[in-house]
């Protein structure tokens, strides 16, 4: 049973490797949920990056946004570093997502081939 | 469409969202006895005019001054049509809306439930400041679950943390599966 004892003692351990990285939040995962979003697959991509983020990535916030326009590249999961720099990633899958959170929070490399300008550059 | 209830009661949340709701009460009944599966979507966001509550079905209708089309209860009043269900709208300009769907639970043309857990984690994380809650109940049990339950064992306001998400999901469904007693949802 998942009691409200167990999220407490799970969080004081997120909190713990928080505080470990100096308590901020280096990055910002942005993922669209509009109507778009949703029926490209949104559903289990911000599902997966909260699941790992949990776990594996407490320098970084996930949150949701509307449709930004670029629906024939949703799912789209748009990351900001904390110097403002935003990368947008198209065509997410779960796996790609958590591809994406490996190589770009932890390594601090973008993931060049998953970006929404190397795929408009690359189209037809 | 949507594949499954929960999705289609995600886009009714996120509407309530739009609506700048700071309260969201989500309510779903199943009653395999009586042939029915009621779901409601309860906000106190800014509410429609009577004569937007007439229009919102229509796709070509929306709020939005981006695009001309809103899709969200356009799809609800297609499924509701697609498996002989009911829509009905309630607005007051200033005090909220509620949107009630009652659908004939053994239809074969009625979506699964889904997700409740995930659609409820996804809820609370776009509005991680506010008050969400869910009642569920089939003809045997019910369940209630408060954002407010959380702040209070916690003492913190904001719930976007990753790790209270999970707990969310995983508890609410856990809750749910239990109350459904292990039964599978589509065999009907």
């Amino acid at each position: 049973m998942k009691s409200l004892d167990d999220l407490k003692k799970m969080r004081e351990e997120a909190l713990k490797k928080v505080e470990m990285r100096n308590g901020d939040k280096d990055f910002k995962v942005i993922v669209g949920m509009a109507t778009c979003g949703i029926a490209a697959g949104a559903r289990p991509v911000l599902n997966r990056l909260v699941e790992v983020s949990s776990t594996k990535y407490p320098n970084c916030t996930i949150t949701q946004t509307g449709c930004i326009g670029l629906c024939a590249y949703e799912p789209i999961v748009e990351i900001v570093d904390k110097e403002g720099n935003k990368t947008t990633y198209a065509h997410m899958t779960p796996d790609k997502a958590e591809k994406v959170l490996a190589s770009h929070l932890e390594d601090h490399k973008p993931i060049e081939e998953y970006t929404v300008s190397y795929a408009e550059a690359h189209k037809g | 469409m949507m594949e499954d209830l929960a999705m289609q009661i995600l886009e009714i949340i996120m509407n309530s969202i739009a609506a700048h709701a700071t309260r969201i009460g989500i309510t779903i009944e199943e009653n395999k006895k009586e042939n029915r599966l009621f779901f409601e979507v309860k906000d106190n966001g800014k509410g429609m005019t009577s004569e937007e509550v007439q229009a919102c079905t229509n796709p070509f209708h929306t709020s939005r001054s981006t695009r001309s089309v809103g899709l969200g209860l356009s799809f609800l009043q297609g499924l509701c049509d697609q498996c002989g269900g009911q829509l009905k709208l309630e607005s007051e300009v200033g005090k909220g809306t509620t949107v009630q769907v009652t659908l004939p639970y053994k239809h074969l043309d009625r979506p699964p439930l889904g997700n409740i857990g995930e659609m409820m984690a996804f809820t609370v994380q776009a509005m991680p400041q506010d008050e969400v809650e869910l009642n569920y109940s089939n003809q045997n049990h019910s369940m209630t679950f408060q954002t407010q339950t959380i702040r209070e064992a916690l003492s913190v306001q904001d719930l976007s943390e990753p790790t209270i998400l999970v707990w969310i999901r995983d508890s609410i469904n856990e809750q749910i599966t239990q109350l459904q007693g292990g039964e599978n949802e589509e065999s009907r």
